[in-house]
């Protein structure tokens, strides 16, 4: 393949504006404001803890994989997730 | 094991039910599932696709067509313009669809050619059993298992198919747009070309749309990437309509994530396909997917039926498909991706400088090939390092 340095260059980019990757605890939680979500599924293909699930119409998120790494929030097109206390 | 279904397809969208279609026709026995109540609704997307992939695979049928243009205006952030027409500005632009009566259609042929279809049926689980999988399903609360030899993931860009088949689809926050769009009435523009307006004014890390869907009334949206703004795509996109048109009803909100990491390594795993945004195969600079989902739902179907015939449905067998999209809308996934992180680097009076070098031509006569390389003879600093990309 031609171009295979730049190529790989394109996506080899960190994760670098995730928060917590998970070795770290975390304080808060997520919520999702359901009136504001357009249920799309954008904060589900970014979750590189599976910690989210779209079903049909609403999104639930499993509190024990979130790391609150916070991709979510930056990816939601409806500004629809926030962190937060407790 | 016996089965139930040569092939389950998750997912009623373009990708999946070109994919069932294909397979039905081959004369596989197939299920077809779609976890909404209704095919085609919420729609996720502008409705831009050229003619030419449409007329690739189907008689046109008129009712699908919201409105047709002749091209694309680009608007640069100091108000330059480039016209492109409808042969040169690719694979979103020609047909605007109403993509709730297309996606409907679709499925419809794909039952028609003798596939099963069932909605309010979400796959919750998936496990391989001997040559096969066993997929899990929730269909109005009531949870039944089916066997199938093989698994299409046609289940977009939240997929889980690929998950379950340990294809590794994560997507980075750097490869994604994040888009929000609405349906806006009553607004004044030109119907008979899509519009574009790009730079970071309006979009950061992405751009902004409008597809006519009639006179006076169009889908006008944006897609941004979240590592380029602190603000939400909503944001930005109510920014803009306030300044361009503020007379404007809003009749809906559509909203959507776009897979721009290029070509992934594989879209197969043993017993499983990935098609259209749950392969990432929407493209990185225009975010387009109909059109490489019905080319890549073709393919996968014309796979799974030529391995259902040899009765191996390994990652091996399957890996044709990775091959035929590879080879076919693959390399402009690939150039684009590159193309993308080029165009990502450039600041506005940037772009409104390569506008106006391009100006002077008329874009109707030239191709692609001709405007980069006159963006590389104008800006050869700019642009030099991509010109064996077109050369």
């Amino acid at each position: 393949m031609i171009f295979k340095k730049e190529y790989n260059e394109a996506r080899n980019n960190e994760n670098k504006n995730i928060e917590n990757d998970g070795k770290e605890g975390k304080n808060g939680r997520l919520i999702i404001d359901r009136y504001k979500c357009a249920y799309c599924g954008a904060c589900i293909a970014v979750c590189k803890y599976d910690a989210n699930l779209l079903i049909e119409t609403f999104v639930e998120i499993d509190e024990d994989k979130c790391t609150l790494c916070k991709a979510c929030v930056r990816t939601c097109p409806m500004n629809a997730i926030e962190v937060i206390d407790g | 094991m016996n089965y139930d279904y040569d092939v389950v397809v998750v997912g009623a969208g373009p990708a999946g039910s070109m994919s069932a279609k294909t397979c039905a026709e081959n004369g596989l026995k197939v299920l077809l599932i779609e976890k909404r109540q209704e095919i085609g609704t919420p729609v996720r997307c502008a409705e831009g696709v050229s003619k030419e992939s449409l007329e690739q695979f189907f008689e046109i049928d008129k009712k699908w067509i919201a409105k047709e243009v002749v091209g694309a205006i680009i608007y640069t952030p100091d108000g330059t313009t480039v016209r492109l027409s409808e042969g040169m500005a690719g694979n979103e632009v020609g047909y605007v669809l109403e993509r709730k009566i297309f996606d409907r259609a679709i499925a419809r042929m794909a039952s028609k050619s003798g596939a099963e279809v069932v909605v309010k049926t979400t796959a919750v689980s998936m496990r391989r059993e001997k040559d096969g999988v066993v997929l899990g399903l929730r269909r109005l609360g009531e949870y039944y298992e089916v066997k199938s030899r093989i698994v299409i993931g046609a289940d977009g860009i939240e997929s889980r198919v690929g998950k379950w088949g340990g294809i590794d689809t994560t997507i980075k926050i750097s490869e994604i747009e994040s888009c929000i769009q609405y349906l806006m009435s009553d607004i004044s523009f030109d119907p008979d070309y899509t519009h574009f307006w790009i730079g970071r004014k309006f979009a950061p890390g992405g751009y902004v749309w409008l597809f006519p869907k009639g006179d006076g009334i169009a889908n006008v949206g944006l897609g941004v990437l979240p590592t380029q703004t602190k603000e939400s795509a909503k944001v930005w996109l109510d920014r803009f309509v306030e300044e361009h048109y503020p007379e404007g009803e809003i009749i809906e909100v559509v909203a959507g994530g776009v897979p721009v990491t290029g070509p992934i390594e594989t879209a197969v795993a043993d017993n499983i396909m990935l098609v259209g945004d749950a392969a990432r195969h929407a493209d990185p600079i225009t975010g387009g997917g109909i059109a490489n989902a019905l080319k890549g739902g073709y393919f996968a179907g014309d796979v799974a039926s030529k391995a259902v015939k040899a009765r191996d449905y390994s990652k091996n067998f399957l890996k044709r498909y990775d091959e035929l999209w590879k080879n076919d809308f693959g390399k402009t996934l690939y150039r684009n991706k590159i193309l993308q992180k080029k165009f990502l680097k450039l600041d506005d009076e940037t772009f409104n400088k390569l506008a106006k070098s391009i100006g002077n031509y008329d874009l109707s006569e030239i191709s692609v090939k001709k405007l980069v390389v006159e963006l590389i003879k104008h800006n050869p600093k700019l642009m030099w390092d991509l010109k064996d990309l077109f050369l």
